[in-house]
């Protein structure tokens, strides 16, 4: 069992925010009823029960409950980063929208509409205008191949592979720094299931790798390993070369329909990692305790996405139900 | 025995009793501080989003506050017993360094003490701002750490009592045939 810090004291406030806050997460079975609903006027009184609540105004367009659930984790989350004794925590949940605005940055589109966590706005805007030198070095080395080596349409064809790769190589970095258990063995198995399912992916859609190997790895000690993955043609044995918990979860996903293999697998690898995080919940004060919150809290904001989202578009109740991750409260 | 050599020795117990009742009070007090703070921490997080919990919460902070009042007690007593107050008491030099431990033991007590308890006091607080309801169930784990504070106290309390007064346990001795 990962052993939890003690004596984290700085960490009472923010705890005792999240001991608060903790009341008002979903159920599984909320969800559950959520996406058993046929009316919009159903969904919409349940969803008055929740803390999206001030967020929803009567006649809301529906288009965008997508954005009104990010914007409102969002914010809970700068909320708490505030209060963090050490903000990196709350950063590793905030990177994929620094990565977001990097991406816009390049394609010098002028506004970055997400909280820069670990890229200041002044540096995007740097970026933005050619400038790379702002960029913190292994970032910079990664756009600076992916400007020099294309030209205009050909670096938007592989911006998001070394995007991706520089995403995930900095969530090692940033768990690394932070030295909790926990959390490096959280994010270890995410980027790992990431990497896989990224390569997944690739094999369903082209079975050439090489562009894959150049431009998104290495992914630092996971490298020989997604290596060997690569070497794998067949998905389905994938299970035998990762091995652990997530190996046994690429087999399970194996079992299924080809196009469910994919999504299944990100299924398990929440549930699993969901798990993970609940072992947080015994401690007092921490930065486990954070971590594991937010985790709970980035798993809600997908249910609801997901459930709201699907019945709206009369997505079929079984499929939602099948896909629905599990929950913290 | 020599007057002067007699002097010193009183000065001696008496320094040694004096040192022990500051190890007392200054332990109970840095401890209590330490817990209190623990403990209004995490009760200022969970009042940041419930403010209506603060009647719940006061007892639970205010908890390992008592340590140090423990210790000002202990300190006070034993000062008082070593002629502080009362300059024609004398101690011998055994009887101080006797005192010395006392005061020292029982503030270390009172310092882990309330350090725990103010842990104790901060689990309590998730609790209750989880489960309100739970409030009274709550104090009850910090309270029970300070039985082991109280224990200390009147450990101490008798030691000092039996310490100063020699003669006091006499009467349990067999009477003379």
């Amino acid at each position: 069992m990962i052993a939890l810090k003690k004596g984290q004291y700085k960490w009472g406030f923010v705890c005792g925010r999240i001991d608060a806050l903790e009341a008002r997460r979903l159920t599984k079975e909320f969800f559950t009823s959520l996406v058993s609903q046929t009316r919009t006027e159903d969904i919409f009184r349940l969803l008055q029960d929740t803390v999206l609540r001030d967020a929803l105004a009567p006649g809301a367009a529906w288009d965008d409950f997508s954005g009104v659930v990010d914007r409102h984790f969002y914010e809970e989350m700068l909320s708490l980063r505030n209060d963090c004794p050490d903000p990196r925590i709350v950063d590793l949940f905030l990177l994929p929208g620094d990565y977001l605005n990097l991406k816009r940055a390049i394609l010098h589109q002028h506004s970055f509409p997400f909280y820069p966590a670990t890229l200041a706005a002044e540096k995007l805007a740097q970026v933005e205008s050619g400038d790379r030198s702002a960029l913190p070095p292994p970032l910079r080395d990664a756009v600076a191949a992916l400007l020099d080596d294309h030209d205009e349409t050909g670096h938007r064809a592989v911006m998001d592979i070394v995007l991706d790769g520089e995403y995930l190589r900095q969530l090692l970095t940033m768990s690394a720094a932070l030295n909790i258990p926990l959390v490096s063995a959280y994010v270890e198995d995410l980027v790992l299931a990431r990497a896989v399912v990224v390569l997944w992916r690739v094999v369903r859609a082209n079975p050439s790798m090489r562009v894959y190997q150049q431009y998104f790895l290495p992914i630092g000690k996971l490298t020989s390993l997604l290596n060997d993955v690569i070497a794998t043609p067949d998905p389905t044995e994938w299970g035998g070369v990762v091995k652990g918990t997530l190996g046994l979860r690429l087999q399970e996903a194996a079992e299924q329909s080809e196009e469910e293999q994919v999504p299944r697998f990100e299924q398990l690898v929440a549930n699993h990692l969901l798990e993970m995080s609940k072992r947080s919940q015994g401690q007092t004060f921490g930065p486990e305790r954070v971590f594991g919150y937010l985790a709970a809290l980035a798993t809600e904001a997908y249910n609801l996405k997901l459930a709201v989202s699907g019945r709206t578009n009369r997505a079929d109740t079984a499929v939602l139900r099948q896909r629905l991750r599990e929950c913290h409260g | 025995m020599d007057p002067g050599w007699n002097n010193i020795s009183v000065e001696i117990g008496r320094g040694l009793a004096f040192s022990g009742a500051a190890f007392a009070f200054a332990l109970g007090g840095c401890g209590s501080a330490r817990g209190i703070a623990t403990a209004a921490q995490q009760a200022a997080g969970v009042l940041r989003e419930k403010p209506d919990l603060f009647g719940q919460l006061l007892v639970m902070i205010a908890l390992p506050g008592t340590q140090g009042f423990y210790g000002f007690i202990i300190a006070f007593m034993m000062a008082n017993s070593a002629g502080l107050i009362k300059h024609t008491v004398q101690i011998s030099p055994s009887t101080g360094l006797a005192l010395f431990f006392v005061g020292l033991g029982a503030g270390l007590v009172q310092f882990v003490s309330a350090l725990y308890q103010g842990e104790a006091s901060a689990a309590g607080i998730s609790l209750v701002a989880r489960r309100p309801e739970e409030s009274g169930r709550a104090i009850l784990f910090p309270a029970l750490v300070e039985t082991y504070a109280v224990v200390a106290l009147l450990a101490a309390i008798l030691f000092i009592f039996w310490l100063t007064n020699p003669g006091v346990l006499e009467f349990l001795k067999p009477a003379a045939a």
